[in-house]
């Protein structure tokens, strides 16, 4: 069985009515660190995770979470 | 740090990744066209400009790069993703680098292959797989 981190970031954003940029900013990251976070190309690491979600003003597992495959 | 640094990161990002493609474009020409001639590989200014292009490089793979931008530029264009993305270069040249090498060790069983030409595919061709996958994975 496969184990798949997904995540809520642009469902989080969209309430929050910022931009991946706006969101980029306060993390300090790029753009792209953020639309590739979104699309699951890119798992980020533990503090980043943290980051994103303290941005968000949210706990982690709001943002994050494990999916199970078969 | 505002957008419109964000944005300015971004922008310089996508302009090195062009960089590094053009780059492994150059290399890769430079081994063709140079290849079997001597005097690009021997003592003297030509044979010790392949030596600066790959140090050059190599130094930009590992550090990134725009050593005359500010902290906070160079921290956002070195982010994390940036990082795994390199790593993930670094790792694709070592491979082509390892397949360059026995494709010549093959090679020279029935045309034999100098040193310096050897040396060249190989250090040349590692460096242009890494630089060309770098850029494709900061350009998805």
């Amino acid at each position: 069985m496969a184990e798949r981190l997904s995540n809520r970031l642009r469902e989080l954003r969209g309430e929050r009515d910022l931009t991946q940029a706006a969101l980029a900013e306060r993390v300090g990251v790029s753009r792209k660190t953020i639309n590739t976070v979104e699309n699951g190309v890119f798992i980020p690491s533990a503090l980043l995770a943290l980051k994103l979600a303290r941005a968000l003003g949210v706990d982690v597992e709001a943002v994050f979470s494990l999916d199970e495959e078969d | 740090m505002t957008t419109n640094d964000v944005e300015r990161a971004e922008r310089m990002s996508r302009a090195r990744a062009g960089l590094m493609a053009l780059a492994a474009a150059v290399l890769m020409i430079n081994i063709m066209i140079q290849y079997g001639k001597p005097d690009y590989s021997g003592p003297g200014p030509r044979g010790a400009s392949w030596l600066v292009l790959i140090g050059l490089w190599i130094f930009i793979l590992w550090n990134g790069g725009g050593m005359r931008l500010g902290g906070r530029m160079r921290a956002l264009m070195n982010d994390e993703l940036s990082l795994q993305n390199r790593a993930r270069a670094l790792a694709a040249g070592f491979y082509a680098a390892i397949a360059a090498a026995l494709t010549v060790y093959v090679l020279n069983w029935s045309t034999p292959v100098s040193t310096g030409d050897a040396l060249k595919i190989v250090s040349g061709g590692g460096v242009a797989i890494a630089l060309a996958c770098y850029a494709s994975l900061e350009w998805r």
